[in-house]
């Protein structure tokens, strides 16, 4: 498996996310620079990281939306490659148009960085078919504009195609803290239409080694070794 | 040389919460006819333009693809000599 990290001016988990793929998973990860293209067969997937790329100046996602790079990421996705977008990686999709809705500031306007608890709505993704169906696990939840807003039109769509993949069940340690972000549904990941694209307000490489204290994250990256060993299929 | 002003503001119904944290401190403040704050954001931009039509153009192409989030934002904009 050969991923492509993209380096966002700002990006901070790049350096985890590229990690992971070579030192735990074993395979091959290169950077990409926000000014350079790249060929989308020289890759199967593309992570998009986390962290306030281009400062968040204008939106979360807006300015990196624009970047050259880009061009090549929806190049990519438009040919079937795995995309997965991380936290700020999420909102720069969203800005991007390859997945649709926003993302609104926290409903109390404080930067939230705790262990949330998530259920796996959906297992029958290239991202998530190592889960169990309804499972719940604990992800790192690291954002001020993280509370997901779509149109009713959208959210139904979401609904009726199965595309709600992750939902927040709980917020802190123990999943009692009040909800800081407010996301519509309790949408915690989605994917688009063609089930190739993911995008998450999570951060799953942060919970990916026994180092960290928890290991829920892993099985996300697994996952998608998972699908390509397993032969592709959506 | 003319100058575009845009104003960017949540759509009705949309969640504003820096908004809504102003708002009790301006009755603290004591200015109880102060009903409703929104909060938005303003962009100045010098336009290279023949005319306020062609300058019309450019504003609405550039928050179409990059200052207004249309899912959420609407905007206005006035259109001023330098």
């Amino acid at each position: 498996m050969r991923c492509a990290v993209i380096q966002f001016a700002g990006s901070s988990g790049d350096g985890d996310c590229c990690h992971v793929f070579k030192n735990i998973l074993g395979q091959s990860a290169d950077y990409v620079f926000h000014k350079e293209t790249f060929k989308p067969a020289d890759f199967d997937i593309v992570v998009l990281p986390g962290g306030a790329s281009h400062g968040d100046y204008l939106r979360p996602g807006a300015l990196s939306a624009h970047t050259k790079v880009m061009e090549s990421v929806k190049e990519a996705a438009n040919s079937g490659k795995l995309i997965l977008g991380i936290g700020n990686g999420f909102q720069i999709l969203l800005e991007a148009g390859l997945l649709p809705g926003t993302m609104l500031i926290n409903k109390d306007i404080k930067f939230y960085a705790d262990e949330v608890l998530v259920k796996v709505e959906n297992t029958a993704t290239p991202f998530t078919n190592l889960y169990k169906k309804d499972e719940v696990i604990r992800l790192i939840l690291s954002c001020k504009y993280g509370s997901y807003f779509a149109d009713a039109k959208t959210i139904e769509q979401l609904k009726s195609q199965n595309k709600i993949v992750l939902t927040y069940c709980g917020f802190g340690k123990n999943g009692d803290e009040e909800d800081p972000v407010a996301s519509m549904e309790n949408i915690a990941a989605i994917a688009n239409q063609e089930g190739n694209i993911l995008g998450l307000m999570p951060h799953p490489e942060r919970c990916a080694e026994e180092i960290l204290g928890n290991t829920d994250g892993l099985r996300m990256f697994q996952s998608i070794l998972q699908y390509f060993e397993g032969g592709k299929t959506l | 040389m003319l100058v575009a002003k845009i104003f960017t503001f949540p759509k009705a119904g949309v969640l504003d919460p820096q908004g809504s944290a102003i708002k009790p401190v301006i009755s603290n403040l004591g200015f109880t006819n102060v009903k409703d704050i929104q909060t938005g954001k303003y962009f100045e931009v010098k336009i290279d333009a023949c005319d306020v039509a062609e300058a019309r153009k450019t504003v609405q192409e550039l928050c179409s693809k990059v200052l207004v989030n249309p899912v959420v934002e609407d905007y206005e904009f006035e259109i001023l000599e330098a």
